[in-house]
């Protein structure tokens, strides 16, 4: 199915609207001074909440959008160069390895956020080296599948490693942060963690857009796309390091977020189509929309925080289920 | 040139050399596993041969850039995955990816050339339709649909009359007559003699891990070659100037 041009630029239009508005609402609604939105008065009036929405509302919205584009982005490449509608960036070791990385630095550094990021982010790209290294020894399946299959040995590995760091935790004190990290939130995002991820995803969201016509190439099989004028081996690479990269920034500030890289790039293919050039763009403002809206939830739902990464695991797989479900629209 | 799989002890292609002037057509004929495919593979550089080079003028083919080799060569696989549901006219347009900068889209005129490509193969009908849910045929025709957008000065064919109904098979073949006739050279494999007679001027018969032998249609194309080469008897009969073979006399 082929989206025509103007539907399409209608429909960026619509979803950046919709994404202003949800920046908007995460901005303004929550629980202070009492549950529903900041009003004007109160934003001309009262220092704590200008200091509110400063300070911790709008680096943590942007780091919601940041996360969703981010996590919808990397969902979309991967499943696109792997060939599989069913990769998503965790498939790759990289969310596990992110999780032990995270554990290790809780069990041993306490909760310092630096070094619980910069644990997470290492080994989340060394989940991907990982997979990358034992599917060049498996000698089963294409480079695909074998890059799968490591992929999958890879993070059980890092699972069985993260349930020892678990069992040797504190259960008062470690052991909560943990399970906490683990469901994935944004509460301790301030302009720091934001400036940390900002640049990797920034540059890594612009390339992949400026490629995203091209992505389309190698999701065809290696002879194919080489005949095309494209060198797959070198681009696949490149473009899962690319993307993996991003989500390990992300996951190393907002913990393992479920369900965004796979559902949205299926959302955004069931409105424009399979051509990346236009289902990339839409992927990245569903994303960004999505994960916002689910932590402006999370946040000020109940008195007490959500977990983000539980949100959109329920949102994620009730959406998915109906989704898979709809009848496709054929032109 | 030679071509050996690894681990293999012996060579699927032995001392083959070729050439093959500009605008002419040359066809593969051989029976299954005698290396038709491999041997398009390798002339296309996917495959690298463990001796010899394949020159295209003087260049060769191994030393070519990405976008060199994606602007001189399209390939018509004989099959292909295909992982999501691209309609038939972004398909098509994959194949002007060698005449666009790494971080261009397609424009106006590459979507032009994707639609005419369709409409030279017969099937702009389907252009909106899913690749994942044409026919055999259908996607065969797409597939060569998409090696004309990439507008290559040779044409490589995997078995191009494969699953092709009668009137669809007698387009392609008056199609690729018409793009020799615009001096694209076209290298392709089959199983029909009928297809190989009818379109080329140089045949090369392949043999299990032999050495290929090559000439023209005329020479190569009688009943002792193609027992040799398939281990049938075979006779030749003429109808109506096309040569026609009945296999197992």
């Amino acid at each position: 199915m082929e989206m025509p041009g103007k539907r399409w630029t209608f429909l960026i239009f619509l979803l950046s609207l919709a994404l202003l508005l949800a920046f908007a609402l995460a901005l303004s609604w929550g629980r202070y001074p009492e549950p529903g939105f900041i009003g004007f008065r109160e934003w001309r009036q009262d220092d704590l909440a200008r200091a509110l929405i400063f300070r911790l509302r709008l680096p943590r919205a942007l780091m919601a959008l940041c996360t969703g584009a981010v996590l919808a982005a990397a969902g979309m490449v991967l499943q696109t160069v792997l060939g599989n509608p069913l990769v998503e960036p965790g498939l790759l070791g990289v969310s596990q390895g992110a999780a032990f990385g995270a554990g290790l630095a809780i069990l041993l550094a306490g909760s310092s956020a630096w070094s619980v990021s910069l644990s997470a982010g290492t080994f989340g790209l060394a989940g991907l080296g990982l997979s990358w290294l034992l599917a060049r020894r498996i000698r089963y399946g294409g480079s695909i599948l074998r890059l799968i299959l490591a992929g999958i040995v890879v993070s059980a590995l890092f699972s069985s490693g993260l349930g020892v760091l678990k069992y040797l935790a504190d259960p008062r004190s470690e052991l909560p942060e943990m399970t906490f990290w683990l469901m994935g939130g944004l509460s301790s995002v301030g302009w720091t963690a934001l400036v940390r991820v900002l640049p990797i995803s920034g540059f890594v969201l612009v390339l992949l857009t400026s490629l995203r016509w091209r992505i389309n190439l190698l999701s065809l099989d290696d002879r194919s796309a080489f005949a095309l004028g494209s060198r797959p081996g070198r681009e696949r690479t490149i473009l899962v390091i690319l993307a993996v990269l991003a989500v390990a920034a992300v996951t190393a500030e907002a913990g393992i977020i479920s369900w965004v890289g796979l559902l949205i790039p299926h959302a955004s293919r069931k409105i424009t189509g399979s051509d990346t050039a236009r289902s990339f763009l839409v992927a990245i403002l569903l994303g960004a929309i999505f994960v916002l809206l689910s932590d402006t939830a999370a946040r000020s739902l109940l008195t007490g925080e959500i977990p983000l990464g539980l949100i959109t695991s329920l949102a994620g797989a009730l959406l998915f289920s109906v989704l898979m479900t709809l009848k496709e629209v054929e032109s | 040139m030679t071509f050996a799989w690894p681990e293999s002890d012996s060579p699927l292609i032995r001392s083959c050399s070729l050439s093959l002037p500009s605008g002419r057509t040359a066809a593969i004929l051989g029976p299954n596993g005698s290396g038709k495919t491999t041997l398009l593979e390798i002339i296309l550089g996917w495959r690298r041969p463990g001796s010899g080079q394949v020159l295209i003028g003087n260049a060769d083919v191994s030393g070519m850039s990405a976008v060199e080799r994606g602007r001189s060569m399209a390939l018509v696989p004989q099959d292909e995955r295909i992982p999501f549901a691209y309609s038939a006219l972004e398909y098509v347009m994959l194949g002007r990816a060698p005449h666009l900068p790494p971080l261009a889209a397609p424009g106006i005129r590459d979507r032009a050339i994707g639609l005419e490509s369709l409409e030279r193969v017969g099937v702009a009908s389907l252009a909106g339709r899913p690749v994942m849910k044409l026919s055999g045929g259908e996607l065969r025709l797409v597939l060569i649909a998409r090696a004309l957008a990439q507008e290559p000065r040779i044409l490589l064919l995997d078995e191009p009359a494969n699953h092709l109904d009668p009137a669809n098979r007698e387009r392609v073949l008056n199609m690729l007559r018409s793009l020799r006739d615009e001096g694209i050279t076209l290298v392709l494999s089959s199983h029909e003699p009928d297809v190989v007679s009818r379109l080329s001027d140089t045949l090369v018969m392949m043999r299990k891990g032999g050495t290929p032998e090559s000439g023209s249609v005329d020479r190569m194309m009688r009943p002792d070659k193609l027992r040799d080469v398939y281990g049938v008897g075979a006779k030749i009969a003429e109808i109506e100037g096309r040569r026609v073979i009945l296999w197992g006399s």
